[in-house]
């Protein structure tokens, strides 16, 4: 009876998050760091877990506060960059760019790379140009098998030439238009098993390492679900600044940009349809690499990115093909915008039973249709008023949607796709 | 306190589980609930699915979602929620003959690309744990541009409680292998078992024979994995292979009504479409022994994993893993492994450039499928093994040599066998045999049928055979005892033969 | 007329071609090897029987070193057909595979009908060398390794790469057709858990014993071409400023792992000895249980790069750094 207890708890944690501020609020954009050059430091702090723990971590962060994961910097392709690296560790630490020509001064010198010393003493100074753009990665290059499990993790993003945040039309990941799209986001996975975070806040680095690796925890952008539903830099999670909502109308391209920040891999599944991969580790899928564009791009509904790794994937959802009006039209209703003309008018397939035969998620609108909520039982928390549609998104090695012991949670977050008629702001 | 609880179950079910639950169930639900399932005829007068009747491309299925049991390829039983078939049950007996009817993994749905599936799925609770009233439901893993409606997850839905009905509508525009499971309390039903093989064949199977693809002609019966334009999917023989795993602490501890434990989940069953090896070749329907607990024992575990094909032939396998905990990677030994397929999606680029590759394993983790073909024409005929790389797993938890493995038996397409043998009423006998190009064939023979035969060459070997022209031969022995001349019917009757390769 | 099938007869004749399918000969390149028991020394004073292999001239010589892994077999790049000679000094039968290539198998099965060698066996103490022999060996990186008791016998170090390459040119060549390389090393990923080969020293391995079946499995050392990590090991000299340098990445450990060249990325060209048509450039990567990747690299800066495992096997049960690191030394 006590899982019974602990689901009823989850759900009533949900229903709690998702009431102070539903999806509406969330980002539909990227947040980070814009410049070329940055004052990191590694910090001690701790982080709330979708079920209400609190794990002590190190991150990398810009400011007084330690976050988790460290601010995503946004390069521009070509323009140089200069990170200056002060540590607040107990122990030395670091920071390495896969796919970077990184070129490091001052600290000391460690395995991979230059390390700066705990308290602050010093201060190491990395620089490189990003000659080419995408989605790449940054952490600790020091004891990684502790350090990347504390924490010291983050994303970068390098803007093809051209780009212009303010024109829509240069939104490219890269410098072909099959790589144009309407929307991004961030999906960095990580994972924790928090008895080593346990052991080094009490110093026991060696304890740490010697544990049979067993993480009970899994995050999108630092979040469990369901915080991974709220927005950036929500007030609950102080060193947790990024959410991982994902919103599109009906035929927009998303982009998502997922980086394997953790050790092991995640089959992340997309609900509502395939994506296309084109790209890897920042390098377009393409046969003619600068000339054939995502020739080379893989469709697939589940994704695992190599640890280290970054792939950049485009979704696109148009609700085509369903057989039924998602819309809910008569034939003489006049279309939607996109909608698709062979399924206008035709009714629903299906007689739908009756109430007490069945139990609603918080966020279905009382009907199957786009944009129209229909009526739900006495107590439903009505979330869904603008009646998007909504699909999880998820790890599928499944036991990786729980937060320790309670379900649901972990890797895991939910895409919308909202009619045309609710904007989604930038 | 754990054997407290062990001993009351058991109590109960070998009095009266079965009135019982039905009574809790009746009470605990209101008055509407009922099984309704919805099979609307086609009426649309339109052929979609290319086989030239226009009124049968509707599907209807009715699978059932509750509880039951399957043994394990050590013999360990296992308590799991599944999904049963109920196709063709009247409604009015579905919940009478579908509790306790979890088989594993879920029956195989297969349908065809321009068809409409109509899938019933009745909630037919879980007769175990009547103090759950979980809903369950139908995600089809990959419908491609899925409404939320039809998508099986809970919380963007409306998912059927116990002992109602609910009518799954899909469209069916793409081929592909996917896979189907409940999404309700996710993580728990899926550990629990409920979930199954799903793919969907293109309708390029259906094109009019000698029809040109890209100069591939195309011939009644010819099968694709893809509607891939030019015969580059095509094979002969396809098996669903569902990676899937449990963890029996997991398992018990739903039987025994004890906090799951979710965060020390790790699978110690490591299985393909429902079994471990050696269970993977036996071609038999497993039964479980519910009867252990109590209960009848049932057929839970329909689908064995014995891969067969005739050697030249293309075998696809529709890979697939819905496995809770991790990734396992599976190789086949022997035989080239060409991926033609991940997704449910061809590896076919816009501009129609193959982007097959040649391996000697893959790796999935849950929720991924990839789609295989073996070419068996440069392989020796033989058996061969498909098994996880990830050797641990080679186990049925304690138990050694198991766990997910299981046997290719590529076949001589012309065996050296006798394929018939004739008495004649002259009293000779004619024995017919394959062809065996560029091979010296003897035939021998010894009277009687003892154990161990003493075998003498027939002379001249090679004369007096007719040779069919249809990779067959014939030979008549008329007696090659001199002292026999003069035969009489029945003369050789009690010859044994054989034929043997020089 | 009446007709009859007389099943007796019909398994005779397949038994028969089975006893030809093994061809005695042996023609293009051919090895001795031998599966012996050999002790390694791990940090912390450690000591783990191992099986491997050892490099033999000769049946019955009983000589040259048992490693683990086992000696590199390279395959000339104008052979196409590759021997092993078998000599099993060890305590139960063995046999001998390579995934990737195609041979004709003839399972040896248990008295319960499970498989327990996925091709014919060498007999423990046997007089007489037993042959495997593959007759279409084309370029790339494999992995030959134990066909018997695979759940066991993997674990205990039984494995080892062959190399062939379509061209050679001095140290240099094309490892697969107009693939260039001017150097090549083999970088071997394996695994240890104590427990297991403790177990299988003292005969504690088996049914109704200590370990009764590799479920348990848990890794604890992570070693790569045969050794962990330790501070102060000297880099592996792998080829100069300039030049185009050929990683074969193997992995017979039970894990995946994800090598990862720091400050370097690499073009990966081929997976289990099969071509890929359009190599990617990556900075991560996963290699798999039983899988071969091979990978080009071109440093244009001289000096010590450090390989590591992104899935952060680093320690040496519990002392770090350890694991799997590894320093690689690029000259002027």
């Amino acid at each position: 009876m006590k899982t019974d207890i602990f689901k009823i708890m989850a759900i009533a944690s949900t229903f709690a998050m998702m009431l102070f501020a539903p999806w509406l609020v969330a980002d539909a954009k990227i947040n980070g760091l814009m410049g070329t050059s940055f004052n990191l430091t590694a910090r001690t702090g701790t982080i709330y877990t979708g079920e209400g723990n609190i794990i002590h971590v190190w991150g990398y962060t810009a400011g007084p506060k330690m976050q988790y994961p460290g601010p995503t910097l946004i390069l521009m392709q070509g323009m140089p960059v200069t990170i200056n690296f002060t540590n607040n560790l107990p122990v030395a630490t670091s920071i390495v760019f896969p796919g970077m020509d990184v070129t490091a001064t001052g600290g000391t010198t460690g395995l991979l790379t230059n390390e700066a010393a705990p308290g602050g003493v010093d201060e190491v100074t990395y620089t490189f140009t990003p000659t080419r753009p995408g989605t790449f990665i940054y952490y600790s290059g020091t004891d990684m098998d502790l350090q990347v499990e504390m924490g010291l993790v983050g994303a970068i993003i390098v803007r093809p030439m051209g780009f212009d945040h303010m024109m829509p039309e240069t939104w490219r990941a890269y410098g072909h238009d099959d790589s144009l799209y309407d929307h991004e986001y961030l999906i960095l996975e990580t994972e924790m098993d928090h008895r080593i975070h346990s052991l080094v806040k009490q110093g026991k680095y060696n304890e740490a390492r010697a544990i049979d690796y067993f993480p009970v925890y899994w995050f999108i952008n630092g979040r469990n679900a369901p915080d991974t539903m709220l927005n950036d830099f929500h007030p609950l999670f102080p060193t947790q600044p990024y959410g991982g909502m994902v919103m599109m109308h009906p035929g927009d391209n998303v982009l998502l940009r997922i980086i394997n920040a953790g050790r092991d891999l995640h089959p992340f599944h997309t609900h509502g349809n395939n994506f296309e991969i084109i790209a890897r580790d920042a390098i377009l899928l393409e046969s003619v690499p600068g000339v054939s564009g995502a020739d080379l791009k893989v469709s697939d509904f589940t994704t695992s990115v190599s640890p280290g790794g970054t792939e950049d994937a485009i979704f696109h959802w148009t609700g085509h093909g369903l057989g039924w009006d998602m819309y809910g039209h008569s034939p003489e209703d006049p279309p939607e915008m996109g909608e698709d003309p062979n399924d206008h008018g035709k009714p629903f397939p299906v007689i739908i039973p009756e109430q007490q035969d069945l139990t609603f998620g918080d966020m279905y609108s009382g009907s199957p249709f786009l944009g129209v909520a229909g009526d739900l039982p006495p107590g439903h928390p009505g979330l869904n008023e603008a009646a998007g549609f909504f699909y999880m998104w998820h790890s599928h090695n499944e036991k990786e949607m729980v937060n320790n012991d309670i379900f649901p949670g972990g890797l895991m977050t939910m895409l919308v796709v909202l009619p045309h008629s609710v904007p989604i702001e930038h | 306190m754990r054997l407290n609880i062990e001993i009351k179950r058991i109590q109960i079910m070998k009095s009266i589980l079965i009135p019982l639950i039905i009574l809790m169930l009746c009470t605990a639900l209101p008055a509407g609930a009922a099984v309704f399932s919805q099979n609307p005829p086609d009426t649309d007068g339109i052929d979609t699915d290319g086989d030239g009747i226009v009124d049968n491309d509707h599907i209807y299925l009715h699978m059932s979602a509750g509880d039951g049991f399957v043994n394990m390829a050590d013999g360990r039983l296992m308590y799991m929620f599944g999904f049963g078939n109920a196709t063709g049950i009247p409604d009015g007996m579905v919940m009478m003959e579908q509790m306790l009817g979890s088989e594993f993994p879920a029956p195989t749905i297969k349908v065809r690309e321009g068809q409409k599936l109509y899938l019933n799925l009745t909630n037919v609770g879980m007769m175990l744990r009547p103090d759950l009233f979980d809903p369950h439901s139908v995600h089809w893993h990959g419908f491609p541009n899925a409404a939320p409606f039809f998508d099986g997850v809970p919380d963007a839905s409306i998912t059927i409680n116990m002992m109602s009905t609910f009518t799954y509508f899909y469209n069916i525009i793409e081929p592909g292998t996917f896979m189907w499971h409940c999404h309700v309390e996710a993580t728990e039903h899926m550990q629990m078992g409920m979930l199954g093989n799903l793919y969907v064949l293109p309708k390029q199977d259906m094109s009019a024979p000698a029809t040109s693809l890209s100069g591939f002609i195309h011939e009644k019966g010819f099968k694709y994995t893809y509607n891939d334009e030019d015969g580059s999917t095509y094979y002969d023989v396809d098996f669903p292979i569902q990676l899937s795993a449990f963890d029996p602490d997991f398992h018990d501890a739903s039987l025994n009504v004890q906090p799951l434990p979710f965060a020390l989940m790790e699978d110690k069953y490591s299985m393909i479409n429902g079994r471990g090896y050696p269970d993977t070749i036996n071609p038999a329907v497993l039964w479980n022994t519910a009867s252990d607990e109590g209960l009848m024992d049932r057929p839970s575990q329909p689908v064995n994993s014995l891969i067969t094909a005739k050697q030249g032939e293309k075998i696809l396998l529709r890979f697939s893993s819905l496995v809770t905990t991790h990734y396992y990677t599976v190789t086949v030994l022997g035989i080239p492994m060409k991926v033609i397929g991940t997704g449910a999606r061809p590896l076919i680029s816009p501009s129609g450039e193959h982007l097959f590759y040649d391996t000697a394993s893959i790796t999935l983790g849950g929720g991924e499928a990839k789609d295989i073909i073996l070419d068996t024409s440069a392989v020796e005929p033989g058996t061969y093994f498909l098994y996880t790389t990830n050797m641990n797993y080679l186990s049925n938890n304690e138990e050694d040599f198991g766990g997910m493995m299981t046997e290719i038996v590529i076949d001589d397409p012309y065996p050296l066998q006798i394929l018939s043998l004739i008495y004649n009423e002259d009293g000779s006998a004619t024995l017919t045999c394959y062809e065996q190009p560029g091979k010296t064939v003897n035939i021998e023979w010894a009277d009687g049928y003892t154990p161990t035969p003493s075998w003498n060459q027939v002379d001249n070997p090679a004369l007096d055979r007719v040779h069919h022209g249809d990779g067959t031969w014939s030979w008549t022995d008329f007696g090659t005892d001199p002292e026999m001349l003069g035969l009489k019917p029945g003369d050789v009757l009690s010859r044994s033969y054989r034929v043997v390769v020089q | 007329m009446r007709t009859k099938y007389i099943p007796v007869l019909i398994l005779l004749a397949v038994l028969s071609i089975v006893a030809f399918a093994l061809p005695n000969r042996a023609s293009g390149v051919e090895y001795f090897l031998r599966a012996d028991t050999v002790v390694v020394n791990l940090p912390g004073g450690v000591n783990v029987t191992m099986w491997g292999f050892a490099l033999e001239n000769a049946f019955g010589e009983t000589s040259g070193t048992v490693i683990c892994p086992g000696p590199e077999l390279v395959v000339p790049s104008g052979d196409n057909v590759l021997t092993i000679h078998l000599d099993n000094n060890l305590p139960e039968v063995t046999s001998i595979v390579i995934p990737g290539l195609t041979a004709t198998m003839t399972p040896v099965r248990r008295p319960d009908g499970r498989v327990r060698s996925f091709t014919h066996e060498t007999p423990s103490g046997n007089t007489e060398a037993v042959d495997y022999t593959w007759n279409n060996v084309e370029p790339g990186t494999y992995i030959y390794q134990t066909g018997t008791h695979p759940g066991k016998q993997v674990q205990m170090g039984l494995y080892g790469v062959v190399r062939k390459s379509f061209s050679e040119d001095g140290s240099g060549g094309e490892v697969y057709e107009n693939v260039d390389y001017d150097s090549q090393k083999v970088i071997f990923f394996s695994e240890i858990d104590p427990v297991i080969h403790e177990a299988v020293a003292n005969e504690e391995y088996g049914t109704g014993l200590t370990v009764t079946s590799p479920i348990g499995y848990k890794a604890k050392y992570f070693l790569i071409n045969g050794k962990v990590y330790e501070n102060g090991d000297p880099a592996l000299p792998i080829g100069g400023v300039g030049q185009t340098i050929l990683l074969r990445f193997v992995n017979a450990g039970l894990k995946t792992h994800s090598p990862m060249v720091n400050g370097l990325e690499t073009l990966v060209v081929a997976e289990d000895g099969k071509p890929y048509k359009y190599p990617e450039k990556r900075f991560s990567m996963t290699l798999p249980a039983m899988k071969t990747k091979d990978v080009l690299i071109a440093p244009s800066t001289a000096g010590t790069y450090v390989l590591y495992d992104r899935r952060l096997y680093l320690t040496n049960s519990g002392s770090a750094p350890g694991g799997m690191y590894l320093k690689l030394s690029v000259n002027d």
